[in-house]
């Protein structure tokens, strides 16, 4: 279990995040939502580890985050950052070993050659990085993280992303989630942030929102998808519906004229 | 890539092996011993006493007697390196001290061969010192005296010159080494002790050693005369290049068209010709 | 499965290119020790060098001996030293700044170096006399002061974490190369004394100092921090993606941001203060090393060390016998090298 509890962010001038308290357990995925400014990257940084606040604790697995080497924490959790820059002619199978420096596993070629099969890049391993499309960039990285926590192990570990869909194409961005979805059986739990409702329908188990600083929803994604509370928290009318098709969510907006002007349509 | 790198390594093991003679080194030679002196006084000095044939090698301060100059030159100061004196198989190196630079001085001390140093003269007490030093290093302690025998005599009729002449000119000296280079000589610099010598006074007071040349401190001195090294003033382009130096044209000196120029280590080197050089000095600014 | 083949033959490849580099390496010390000012053929090198074992050859000749063991040699194995130190220095501080461009001259770790040692020739010049193990010591360490607040105030200044400005590191090199060179021209200006040898040995470097007694002292200063920097080989991998994602990873990023600065300002102090300051070695090495084979620094360091003994020592061989019997200084021939090499990096940057 990663848990925070009344962990808070404060500058000079202003609360960032105000006393946060949330739990992420292995084998779900959760999504952070919320409008720009609204704090996610700094709940995130304090999350994974990246910054550090004087008041709340942080914990995985028990054990408070201050009391990891960064070497231990990293066999717990890895992180997916949205932008990463590589300035040196590394391949793409260099970078997915990279993953690894820190844990020991017994069998780091296979590792490497599931993730970098699961992320659909074995083509490319011995491209160079830099050569790389955005998207397949993206994939790669993914493949890196992934890598990390692979290994299976009796304790669970945890992955936080920060918007890994942002420069993916609609084919990508499922394939992305869907191998999300299958670490939920790995005993890895996911915590990512999103800026897309719908994939966050679509995909995530519970559903953190946040506004100000502030959580306004913790908890399932079916309670949390509600049409007043996603407009309180993004300050813009919201539908919801449901497509017959797949059985899913849809969550629409639209320039506000045309919201206010329609008729409510009845889930 | 491993055959461009194989390559390579054969190569340069080829050109190893294909150099170099070997050289050994005739007992016979040993005995009429090479030498290779740096500095210019010394080298005046050996071939003075008359051992200037075994000299194979000289620096670049060493112009004089002129056959010297045609000799290979291992370089000056701190330029000049161990293997390259080596190279040319001496037996014996006479130097001035802290005339080369120490680590070479440390590496010719391991090799096996006779290493002396000898300290700069700096007036002609010492300059005879000198000359009675080398002379007892070659066995020729007659000749040495013969040598000083001589300067005292230079020395002798210089003195009386002065004593009839009783003007004291003022002079400053300047080093200069191009136009961006530029020094005046102070107290405590050999252009002291040879305008002491040539009965002249130093137009530039109250400093020691080198100074850089200022436009206003040159008029400031206002010296009579202005004396420079002939390789000094090449290096401006003569009397006209000199012409063009701030400071230089405005100066009393200039204008009444009273600038000298010496060879550099006639001059400077407080050699034998010590005395002749202050009497040629002392002349040349008592002329008007 | 062609993955682990693959692996596996890039092992084997790094194996491959440090023995060749080793094996080119022993080459151009053998051709380095027959070439020189004074002549010595190979045989003559084998006799000299084979004699203090007990082996007494016919080609056996005491004068050329002596040059060899006691001039030549001596500075063969300090061309190795301070060209390996630069070479691997040069590698560890372009993935610590996560920038290829960055060398120890450019960036001013050089000059802080010789401005220090020079102020400590000034500031104890009886030390040589009075104390000669601690001239030998002191001055390294010394020198090493300097590069090391240089190198500090450069990354401080210039690095930022979160975007990586390479006008700004470049910019504060020139600063501290500007006032660094300013200031030891003015100390030699000031202070007469020919232990401090001229300015052009400390801008333009020049190995003929090399003697046996500062040989064992140069030797413990640069390879243990080479072995410190080689161990962190895979750390500097990781921060090649950023210092956030090498923590993530699970890199200590702050203790081994540390012990790079140290260890190369280490290593290139102590080559400063028995050198001068020779440039550019320290930025092509590494980048020969990774056009050819690749940016894993597990090979990369160890290559760029052997690679920068080989470069060094092959401009030396030039510079002293390009103008027998003067020498020119090692600095024009690497700048000769480096600088248009420098030009071509900055315009391949650009596309």
């Amino acid at each position: 279990m990663l848990t925070a509890s009344n962990i808070q962010f404060r500058t000079r001038n202003r609360t960032i995040l105000d006393s946060t308290s949330l739990e992420v357990a292995s084998g779900q995925i959760i999504a952070i939502l919320g409008p720009n400014g609204a704090g996610k990257t700094t709940l995130f940084k304090l999350l994974s580890g990246e910054s550090s606040c004087s008041c709340g604790v942080v914990s995985y697995n028990g054990m408070n985050i201050s009391k990891f080497k960064a070497k231990e924490l990293a066999e717990v959790r890895a992180v997916m950052s949205q932008h990463s820059s590589v300035n040196f002619p590394f391949t793409v199978r260099e970078v997915v070993e990279l993953g690894l420096i820190s844990i020991q596993p017994t069998n780091p070629k296979k590792i490497v050659a599931e993730v970098m099969a699961l992320a659909q890049i074995e083509h490319l391993q011995d491209q160079e990085y830099y050569q790389l499309s955005g998207g397949e960039k993206q994939r790669v990285q993914l493949s890196r993280v992934l890598a990390q926590v692979w290994e299976r192990k009796p304790y669970s570990r945890y992955i936080l992303l920060d918007e890994p869909t942002s420069s993916l194409d609609i084919a990508q961005q499922h394939a992305v989630l869907e191998i999300l979805l299958q670490l939920k059986s790995r005993n890895i739990g996911v915590l990512v942030i999103l800026h897309d409702l719908n994939l966050a329908a679509q995909y995530a188990d519970n559903i953190i929102l946040l506004k100000s600083g502030k959580i306004c929803y913790c908890g399932p994604m079916k309670e949390g998808m509600d049409e007043c509370l996603l407009e309180t928290v993004f300050d813009h009318p919201i539908r919801l519906m449901h497509c017959a098709i797949t059985n899913q969510l849809i969550v629409h907006s639209s320039n506000k004229s045309k919201m206010y002007s329609s008729t409510r349509i009845m889930q | 890539m491993i055959r461009l790198l194989l390559g390579c390594f054969l190569t340069v093991i080829t050109l190893a092996c294909s150099s170099g003679e070997k050289k050994t080194i005739d007992t016979k030679e040993l005995a009429s011993s090479n030498i290779i002196t740096a500095g210019g006084t010394i080298t005046e000095i050996v071939y003075t006493l008359g051992f200037g044939d075994r000299i194979i090698a000289t620096d670049r301060t060493s112009t004089y007697p002129v056959e010297m100059q045609s000799l290979p030159s291992v370089g000056y100061r701190n330029q000049i390196k161990a293997e390259g004196i080596l190279s040319l198989v001496p037996n014996m190196i006479l130097a001035e001290e802290d005339y080369l630079s120490e680590d070479v001085v440390n590496q010719l001390k391991l090799m096996d061969l006779e290493v002396h140093f000898f300290k700069k003269p700096e007036n002609p007490e010492e300059t005879k010192a000198l000359v009675t030093e080398l002379a007892t290093l070659f066995e020729v302690p007659e000749i040495g005296k013969v040598i000083n025998d001589g300067i005292a005599n230079d020395l002798k009729v210089l003195d009386d010159y002065l004593s009839q002449h009783a003007k004291r000119p003022s002079a400053a000296f300047v080093m200069a080494r191009g136009t961006e280079t530029l020094f005046v000589a102070g107290e405590k610099t050999f252009a002291e002790t040879i305008f002491n010598l040539a009965g002249i006074s130093m137009a530039a007071q109250g400093f020691e050693d080198f100074v850089p040349l200022t436009p206003e401190s040159l008029v400031t001195m206002s010296p009579e005369y202005l004396v420079l090294f002939d390789s000094g003033l090449e290096s401006l382009g003569g009397l006209v290049g000199l012409a063009n130096i701030q400071g230089i044209k405005e100066s009393k000196a200039f204008q009444e068209d009273q600038v000298l120029g010496f060879d550099g280590h006639y001059l400077s080197g407080m050699g034998p010709r010590v005395g002749q050089v202050a009497l040629e000095l002392a002349k040349a600014v008592r002329n008007k | 499965m062609i993955a682990p083949t693959l692996t596996f033959s890039k092992q084997r490849l790094s194996q491959w290119v440090l023995v060749s580099f080793g094996a080119i390496l022993v080459g151009v010390l053998l051709l380095s020790l027959t070439k020189g000012a004074y002549s010595i053929s190979l045989s003559q090198v084998i006799a000299a060098l084979v004699e203090p074992l007990g082996y007494h050859l016919e080609a056996f000749e005491v004068r050329s001996a002596n040059v060899l063991l006691h001039i030549r040699l001596p500075r063969i194995l300090l061309a190795v030293l301070v060209g390996g130190g630069l070479g691997i220095a040069g590698a560890a501080m372009q993935g610590l700044f996560r920038n290829p461009l960055v060398e120890p001259g450019l960036i001013g770790v050089s000059s802080g170096s010789a401005l220090f040692a020079v102020v400590f020739l000034v500031v104890f010049p009886g030390i040589a006399s009075s104390f000669p193990i601690l001239e030998r010591v002191g001055l390294p360490l010394f020198s090493f002061l300097g590069g090391l607040i240089s190198v500090f105030a450069v990354y401080y200044l210039g690095a930022n974490k979160e975007s990586e400005n390479t006008a700004t590191i470049i910019l504060a090199g020139v600063a501290i190369n500007a006032l660094a060179g300013a200031l030891i021209g003015l100390t030699l200006f000031y202070a007469d004394d020919t232990a401090l040898r001229s300015f052009t040995f400390w801008s333009l470097g020049d190995l003929s100092g090399a003697s046996w007694n500062k040989l064992p002292i140069a030797a413990g200063l640069i390879c243990i921090p080479s072995l410190v920097l080689l161990r962190g080989s895979k750390n500097l991998n990781a921060l090649a993606l950023g210092e956030k994602e090498a923590f993530y990873m699970g890199v200590n990023v702050n203790r081994t941001k540390v012990i790079l600065l140290v260890s190369t300002a280490l290593i290139v102090g102590v080559a400063v203060s028995l050198t001068g300051m020779i440039g550019f070695v320290g930025l092509i090495v590494p980048h020969l090393m990774r056009i050819s084979f690749g940016a894993d620094h597990r090979l990369v360091l160890p290559g760029s060390f052997l690679l920068g003994a080989i470069l060094l020592n092959f401009s030396d061989l030039l510079a002293r016998t390009i103008a027998i019997p003067a020498e020119m200084p090692i600095g024009v021939i690497t700048s000769l090298l480096g600088a248009p090499f420098f030009m071509g990096l900055i315009y391949n940057l650009k596309k």
